[in-house]
């Protein structure tokens, strides 16, 4: 065959050159995957094999973890469309207080209440840049500030179950994800414990970077309010959550609970209707068709790659780096960070995690853990320029007169703590695996 | 990488809305298609209570969602390709001058089209198979199990489907683009 002669070693040059060449004119990322798959599967083994790619794009949408996935678009389509997040920040604000910086402090709180709602990222990015941010500039908090803290909290999401991306991970490391879910709480609430603390460091020294509410302002609030506005949310977070920390249902199964406990709540507020109910379907198949396309592609592409022994090729070279396990782990989250700065969160997992994780497992490290490290990483991708989706999502709803440079600056600090986290979960598993 | 609310995005409506007829239907598919995923929804809680609740977990929810949301998937790839909101890197794409970007779009068109042909001669083989035995006759293929509903072969058909629709999707845009006059635009830009 053709291109079979290369070798393995420039096959994989020509395969990587030609996805970042036909990415940069524009080309969809799902067809460029899919192109280079089909490209390699015809010249390396020939038409015959050219069925194994439509059996394998079978394989993969009929996976049952999969159906998760739509559950929890849909899911945070219609916390979107409901009262229920702008009613959680309003409740909030006795949190905010009299303290220098407490807005901030309160918008990381509902930020992670939201992330452990729902599974999807984006959709709270947008709502905290409607909520959140009008409110600190109103009252004088630093820009910058104002922005890395809807960013980072609004990316909370990635790490907090029950996220979509660790559902993605089990499904391809074929590990629990319910083990995932547990081991990924104390790192999630160790970043939001890092912004919190960065927040209350820099306004504590200076004030005017977080002023304070007015008195009048500070005598709105009342701790009854704020219970009032959790339940709710807490609700919605015991439905999934609950359900599968008690092992009553699968994680498909406690999607779709969370699915009907934000119907009956919102229908309890009086805000459903068929419209809200038409328009969040309809958004979760173009969410769907958007994401599972990326996801058929490199499913295609790593089994076509895996079969021409690219697998093999990877594993020996990084495993004959010789390096200690550790700079090999160190060597795989860089590779992480670069690709996430271009590709889509849901392509670097079904690219690399099927070569990664049996090396890890290999190295005999926990790839649970891993799981968690990918997680991060897929945070910071989240934020990183030059394709950082949250920027993109931010900018959506910002004032006019903040530019995606601005945000991208904004969101500096932030990347800084995410990469301190990462470093303190790769030389202390335990964080993670504690409760395991 | 930039998703829906892509502020990068030249700020015409046009670039969400669909471009030709054909897309303009699959678009406004989307709507009672979309009511796939609440059946999904609703049987899975079914389920879940008919297990709980009454003690007699169902033998065809399983399956019956893993069904739908697979053909809700498919469906997707179309749907967003109608709408244009495909994940893709603009860096340069938004940058280029509108003659240029005529081009990008020709030659993504044709290149997209090469992808889809493959797919779709792939796509024809598995859903032949999926639909006639090795002698001919017509047979669907079964899920295996003890109900053996015939999704596999309605699935691969959904496949080839998807993929055909997206191939003539993509041909339209490569004629649009073919026939986009874009003088207007840059005089306009002087």
């Amino acid at each position: 065959m053709g291109l079979a002669s290369l070798g393995i070693e420039n096959g994989t040059f020509l395969l990587v050159g030609l996805i970042f060449l036909l990415l940069l004119t524009g080309q969809p990322l799902a067809w460029v995957t899919g192109l280079v798959a089909l490209f390699f599967t015809f010249g390396w083994f020939g038409t015959n094999a050219l069925p194994l790619v439509t059996s394998r794009i079978f394989g993969f949408i009929t996976e049952y973890s999969l159906v998760a996935i739509p559950m929890f678009i849909l899911m945070a389509a219609l916390l979107d469309r409901s009262g229920i997040a702008k009613d959680l920040f309003n409740g909030m604000r006795v949190l905010a207080g009299r303290l220098p910086g407490g807005v901030a402090v309160q918008t990381l709180i509902v930020a992670i209440l939201m992330a452990a709602m729902s599974g999807v990222i984006g959709g709270e990015i947008v709502l905290l840049g409607i909520l959140a941010l009008p409110q600190m500039l109103r009252l004088g908090y630093d820009r910058s500030l104002s922005i890395g803290v809807v960013c980072a909290g609004g990316s909370l999401g990635t790490m907090m179950p029950p996220s979509i991306v660790l559902i993605i991970y089990g499904l391809v490391a074929g590990v629990s994800i319910a083990d995932l879910f547990v081991a990924a709480i104390t790192p999630a609430l160790l970043l939001l414990g890092c912004y919190i603390a960065y927040v209350l460091v820099l306004c504590l020294r200076n004030p005017a970077l977080g002023p304070p509410m007015s008195a009048e302002e500070h005598a709105e609030e009342s701790l009854g309010t704020a219970v009032r506005a959790l339940i709710a949310p807490l609700f919605i977070v015991a439905a999934v959550l609950g359900s599968i920390y008690a092992g009553v249902a699968s994680i498909t199964e406690a999607a779709a609970l969370g699915v009907s406990s934000v119907l009956v709540i919102s229908f309890l507020r009086g805000e459903l209707n068929f419209r809200m109910m038409q328009d969040s379907l309809v958004h979760t198949l173009e969410t769907c068709g958007m994401i599972i396309w990326i996801g058929i592609a490199a499913a295609v592409l790593v089994g076509v790659y895996n079969l021409m022994g690219g697998n093999r090729f990877v594993s020996a070279a990084i495993l004959g780096l010789d390096a200690p396990p550790v700079v090999i782990i160190m060597v795989m989250m860089l590779i992480l960070i670069v690709l996430g700065m271009f590709l889509d969160w849901i392509g670097i997992a079904l690219l690399t995690l099927p070569i990664f994780v049996p090396i890890i497992r290999e190295l005999g490290y926990d790839p649970i853990w891993f799981g968690i490290l990918f997680a991060v990483n897929m945070q910071v991708s989240y934020l990183t320029p030059p394709f950082g989706p949250a920027a993109f999502y931010l900018k959506s709803v910002a004032p006019p007169d903040i530019t995606l440079k601005h945000i991208y600056v904004a969101m500096l600090p932030f990347i800084a703590l995410q990469l301190v986290v990462l470093g303190t979960l790769l030389f202390f598993p335990p964080i993670a695996t504690w409760m395991l | 990488m930039p998703e829906n609310p892509d502020p990068n995005a030249p700020a015409e409506a046009t670039d969400a809305t669909p471009q030709s007829g054909l897309d303009r239907i699959v678009a406004n598919s989307a709507r009672p298609l979309s009511w796939g995923i609440f059946l999904a929804f609703a049987i899975s809680v079914y389920e879940v209570i008919a297990r709980y609740v009454f003690d007699s977990p169902t033998m065809w929810v399983h399956e019956t969602t893993t069904f739908l949301i697979a053909a809700t998937f498919l469906i997707g790839g179309p749907v967003a390709l109608a709408r244009n909101k495909h994940i893709r890197v603009r860096m340069i794409y938004d940058t280029v001058s509108p003659a240029t970007r005529r081009w990008l779009d020709i030659v993504n068109s044709l290149i997209a089209m090469v992808f889809f042909a493959g797919l779709g001669y792939a796509g024809w083989i598995l859903a032949y198979k999926a639909t006639h035995t090795p002698t001919g006759d017509i047979h669907f293929e079964g899920t295996g199990t003890a109900w053996n509903p015939p999704t596999p072969a309605l699935l691969k058909i959904i496949i080839l489907i998807c993929v055909v629709l997206m191939l003539v999707q993509t041909a339209i845009h490569l004629v649009k683009a073919l026939r986009r006059d874009v003088s207007s635009e840059e005089n306009r830009k002087r």
